[in-house]
């Protein structure tokens, strides 16, 4: 049982990352690579000030201004230089590489004995304290990017992605929405990499390493529920975005329950979300559409 | 008015692909003309059209739009004055927004996007009652996204999508090429009614000289980047599609 509300617990701090997906997916067609690199620093930021004595409820201002950061770079490069959104994506993650073992200062740092976020005592059921604190933090986040897309701004945001010729021709600089929106959405993603070090009580360089593929898979799996229950809503179909990172590790926990060879957990992930993507291309497009 | 002073525009210039696209044009639209551009492949006239949105910038000459000089004002930063429908439906509206939000879009023309909820009832409102003028039957759909509608329909929900904030000028860049004739006549009609009612100076290019026949003030023909003929069509009457036909041969 533990192990199945572990893979809960995981999947809603991944859930950040599937909302940057989905916030970059609207913005560019395409999901945003800084990803990788940005998970990363929000996790790198978190542990280095963690173990310097910060309180993890500081440290959160941090990270999003890490990620928005790292998200407005990629921007940046990707209309002023003219550079393809997915290299400029790919830059801007290894140069981070580089910056977040500055920032660790080596490649792992141990959280064991840091008092973090998820410390905090609310109910004594460290399992569920630890649910409470980051279902928390994951609600206020769809709370406030179900807000921000149903403004006009945010319509906007949700329209240059989908026709960025009409966008401009009604008078918006599309390059300032696509910067601002991949901040937004790296924010989101450092966040996730704040919830994760805390819970799985360690920082380490590489974790960050083909994490855009669980973002991209939890929006697919949120975009065939969402078709198939025909959800127009906003705010609903961010909580299934949600729910679809969260389906996405319980999927990967009853892999590794079968008994496959963890080895194998980055193959079973790129086969699972291969799976889900190539979904439509086998007919079930005529269920859901 | 639309001042069109000694335009020019070359493409690729100084390589061997070289192109003149358009050789020192001059024209003069008056305020509330529908003008139809008409021409073969290579005339110049889409040149043209982009060069009044502001999505060329044309080599010399200038463009003045109520005596301000426009030339080289970006397609974003002209859109307070000039409104564009595409060839291509899908280019006019965005198909994953559904029709409510596409509108609100085009209300937000010129003005700052802010983090303000600006789709309440009021504008759904305002938005139902003008699509019900459209008689096409839209008005129950306003939630329906728009790549679930047809090319017509969304050429005509374009048309007015353009209308809704006040412009001077719009531009209509072959908006039927895409579309059967009834859908082309259902969108042409709107067109023609939506300028006429809003006062707006119209640039049409169209390939059907039917078309050129049917609608407009004054028919523009254009070869080789230069204008051949202006008509404008009181002032000859009984313009024959025939006569039209004759320009090409």
């Amino acid at each position: 049982m533990d192990f199945i509300f572990t893979a809960i617990l995981q999947g809603l701090c991944f859930s950040g990352i599937a909302m940057g997906i989905y916030l970059s997916m609207r913005i560019f067609n395409i999901p945003d690579i800084t990803t990788d690199g940005s998970y990363t620093l929000g996790g790198a930021v978190t542990a280095s000030f963690l173990a310097a004595g910060w309180s993890a409820e500081t440290i959160l201002p941090l990270v999003i201004l890490a990620g928005a950061v790292a998200g407005a770079l990629t921007g940046l490069i990707h209309t002023k230089l003219k550079v393809h959104p997915i290299l400029s994506g790919i830059l801007v993650m290894i140069a981070l590489y580089s910056v977040n073992l500055k920032i660790m200062g080596r490649s792992n740092i141990p959280l064991l004995t840091n008092k973090t976020l998820l410390d905090n005592h609310i109910v004594s059921n460290e399992m569920t304290n630890e649910f409470i604190w980051i279902f928390a933090v994951i609600f206020l986040m769809v709370l406030f990017i179900a807000y921000l897309l149903k403004t006009d701004y945010g319509l906007t945001m949700r329209a240059t992605g989908n026709n960025e010729k009409m966008i401009r021709a009604l008078g918006v600089q599309t390059d300032s929405i696509k910067i601002a929106g991949l901040a937004i959405a790296n924010a989101l993603t450092a966040t996730s990499g704040y919830l994760m070090v805390q819970f799985q009580k360690f920082s380490d360089i590489n974790m960050g390493v083909g994490i855009v593929i669980i973002g991209l898979g939890s929006v697919m799996i949120a975009e065939v529920f969402g078709n198939l229950l025909k959800v127009n809503n906003i705010l609903l179909r961010l909580l299934m975005v949600c729910l679809g990172a969260v389906l996405f590790q319980l999927a990967l926990a009853f892999t590794l329950m079968m008994g496959i060879d963890p080895v194998y957990l980055k193959l079973s992930t790129a086969l699972f979300v291969l799976l889900i993507v190539s979904l439509p291309r086998f007919g079930f497009r005529k269920m859901y559409s | 008015m639309i001042l069109l002073e000694n335009i020019s525009h070359v493409f690729n210039r100084g390589r061997s692909n070289e192109v003149i696209a358009i050789e020192c044009v001059n024209m003069v639209i008056p305020d509330r003309e529908f003008i139809v551009l008409v021409g073969s492949n290579g005339s110049g006239k889409s040149t043209l059209l982009n060069i009044l949105a502001g999505t060329i910038i044309p080599t010399s000459g200038k463009v003045l739009i109520d005596g301000k000089d426009l030339t080289h004002a970006p397609d974003y930063r002209r859109s307070k004055f000039v409104a564009r429908v595409f060839q291509n439906p899908t280019d006019g509206t965005a198909s994953d927004l559904n029709i409510l939000e596409n509108f609100r879009l085009a209300a937000l023309r010129n003005k700052s996007k802010n983090l303000v909820i600006g789709l309440n009832k009021k504008f759904e409102t305002l938005v139902r009652d003008e699509i019900a003028e459209l008689g096409l039957g839209l008005e129950n759909k306003l939630y329906q996204s728009m790549g679930s509608l047809s090319g017509g329909q969304r050429q005509a929900l374009c048309l007015l999508m353009a209308v809704m904030t006040d412009l001077k000028v719009l531009l209509l860049d072959e908006p039927t090429a895409a579309l059967d004739p009834k859908s082309a006549e259902i969108v042409l009609s709107t067109a023609d009614k939506l300028v006429r009612k809003h006062e707006i100076t119209t640039v049409m290019v169209t390939h059907h000289l039917r078309e050129a026949h049917d609608y407009g003030d004054r028919v523009v023909q254009m070869q080789d980047g230069n204008i051949v003929k202006d008509m404008i069509k009181s002032e000859c009457k009984g313009l024959s599609v025939s006569e039209l036909y004759s320009w090409f041969s």
